[in-house]
């Protein structure tokens, strides 16, 4: 049995050996070997495919499932915003019934339970009037909080509604001829609102929001506002 | 140290406190526009309105102040008042001229019950005075177009009507409604409403028109002036006798420019109170009521220059209650001459309102 296997080996070597001797060239270079890997690295070398080979074992696997874009992200969101805010008046000098005052308004979110989100939120306008040499100017300083719902606060386009408060801190002044005057008032409205905000990017979004409030010191004047700009994800 | 939630608690009580105080009756002050000494010279500054019952609903003895809107309804107008240091302040310009229309008629109304002699209660005279509508900016269409740059009283059936109408083209300075000259000028139609037309008891169209309306117009115009006085300077005392030019300067109605009555030409125009074409004074071919009416009123500042405007002031309210009596002569005859011949401690020279037939 051992003289058998002996034989077969020699055999097999036998007739191997005559084949790579003549078809082989004296430079052959396995293919599998020349495409993924150079046989003698320079230093250059060494570095182009130690930053290829790291980037690609560094780089996070794409997201692209929207339940899991919220595990990386905290959830908080800020943002600033162009605004327009719009109180009921029924004289004339107003838009659409509304005396229209100009401003930008700022924005935090904070989630606080399931898809509820607490968001502060502060704007500052100007409303101006006037006929010939008589001109009346409120600067607005409004803070407030919303307390908002989002079905998915995460989603590629996301939307919210909920309850806003806010306090209106005015600041009225006249003018007359040479002569100017001014006096401080305030509100308080309530009511609801609503929002939209698409994302734009990996960590933001453009957000528009409205808001129908109730002036609740003053008559329960209707306000409406709308506003416009960028959200970020921190 | 009060911790942030307490300061908020205590900003918002204090906001709601401030809100439900403006529902408030007077007398209070108000922040507001009001002449100051010299010509279209203004102050803006705190002005106490002493009849309001409600603030918020511009609401006491003069009447509500609304608005009048494009569906001819009257409607309480949107108001918000801001109060710091017992001062309200308004917090837009609907807000400000509504209470300066009510300001400006209230001010009319102490202009005529402080008048040292013949002085009138038109609270007494008239018990409606405080259902009166008094219209801020109204939306009305005449000929087509729409009424601006002009203010009015209108007399309908027992109601009273004080009108401002929105500022247009024509404003130069201040709208009409927020001169207090100019709706002064209105209060004293509703004056003349009630202490002459009403007590003639005829129509308006009955009585000859030109004259009557001119008398109207210049007892305005001269009782506007004086809600120009400003009592405690010398430069104060002189008033503003060119007040309507510091709304429309176009208008030929400064009480101190001598005016004489062309009487060769005197009924091209009658009975037109709205072509101002016809207000060219002196020389002009064409006289309307207005234009008759201000060379009465210059007649009757001139010589309120020589004895005192609130002295004078009084003989003329005199002349009022004179004519409205049939004291000076039948509505039917009524003429400047029998007015000029009526009025006690006036002085006519050089107008040649005496020889109107």
């Amino acid at each position: 049995m051992r003289r058998l296997a002996i034989v077969i080996l020699l055999g097999l070597s036998g007739l191997s050996q005559p084949l790579l001797a003549e078809d082989t060239p004296a430079a052959y270079t396995p293919p599998l070997m020349s495409d993924s890997l150079p046989r003698v690295l320079s230093r250059v070398d060494k570095r182009r495919y130690s930053r290829r080979r790291s980037s690609r074992i560094a780089r996070a696997p794409q997201i692209r499932s929207r339940s899991r874009a919220v595990i990386y992200r905290s959830g908080r969101r800020w943002g600033a915003q162009f605004s327009v805010l719009g109180k009921k008046q029924n004289t004339n000098g107003g838009v659409l019934g509304m005396l229209p005052a100009f401003g930008i308004r700022g924005f935090m979110d904070f989630p606080i339970v399931g898809n509820f989100i607490l968001e502060p939120n502060i704007g500052a306008y100007v409303s101006a009037q006037g006929v010939a040499e008589l001109r009346t100017t409120q600067f607005r300083l409004t803070p407030g909080v919303d307390v908002l719902y989002s079905p998915n606060p995460v989603a590629r386009t996301r939307f919210q509604i909920g309850i806003t408060n806010k306090l209106d801190v005015i600041w009225s002044q006249i003018q007359a001829f040479n002569d100017s005057s001014s006096g401080l008032g305030l509100g308080y409205r309530v009511g609801p609102t609503a929002g939209v905000a698409f994302k734009t990017g990996r960590d933001s979004a453009f957000a528009l929001d409205m808001d129908w409030t109730f002036d609740v010191l003053n008559e329960g004047r209707l306000h409406f506002g709308i506003s416009a700009g960028m959200a970020f994800w921190l | 140290m009060l911790k942030w939630n307490q300061w908020l608690v205590a900003a918002l009580g204090a906001a709601l406190l401030s809100a439900c105080s403006t529902n408030v009756s007077g007398p209070i002050q108000v922040r507001l526009i009001q002449p100051a000494p010299g010509h279209c010279r203004y102050n803006i500054g705190p002005a106490t309105i002493q009849t309001l019952n409600s603030l918020t609903n511009m609401q006491g003895l003069m009447g509500r102040v609304g608005y009048f809107d494009r569906s001819e309804t009257f409607v309480k107008a949107d108001l918000q008042f801001g109060q710091v240091g017992g001062t309200y302040t308004p917090m837009d310009y609907g807000s400000l001229y509504a209470a300066s229309l009510y300001y400006y008629l209230e001010s009319g109304y102490f202009l005529f019950k402080n008048l040292p002699t013949n002085s009138v209660d038109m609270a007494q005279e008239v018990p409606s005075l405080s259902s009166s509508q008094i219209q801020m900016e109204t939306y009305e269409i005449s000929k087509d177009e729409e009424v601006k740059d002009n203010a009015a009283y209108l007399y309908d059936e027992g109601n009273n009507t004080f009108i401002s109408y929105p500022a247009g083209d024509f404003v130069n300075g201040l709208p009409f409604g927020m001169n207090r000259g100019i709706m002064i000028h209105e209060y004293t139609h509703f004056v003349m409403r009630h202490l002459v037309r009403n007590k003639l008891g005829k129509q308006t169209k009955q009585i000859p028109y030109d004259t009557l309306g001119a008398l109207d117009e210049g007892m305005a115009d001269y009782f506007g002036f004086l809600s120009t006085i400003i009592p405690g300077t010398p430069e104060g005392e002189k008033g503003d006798p060119g007040y309507f030019l510091c709304t429309e300067d176009s208008l030929d109605r400064d009480l101190s420019v001598a005016k004489t009555v062309n009487v060769s030409r005197t009924t091209d125009c009658r009975n037109d109170l709205a072509d101002y074409d016809c207000l060219r004074i002196p020389g002009s071919k064409y006289f309307s009521v207005h234009s008759l009416g201000s060379v009465f009123a210059y007649a009757n500042w001139a010589q309120g220059e020589r004895v005192g405007h609130f002295q004078h002031a009084a003989t003329l309210v005199d002349l009022m209650r004179k004519i409205g009596n049939g004291a000076c002569g039948s509505a039917d005859n009524l003429t400047f001459q029998s007015i000029v011949s009526c009025h006690s401690g006036g002085n006519y020279s050089g107008t040649n309102l005496g020889t109107l037939q």
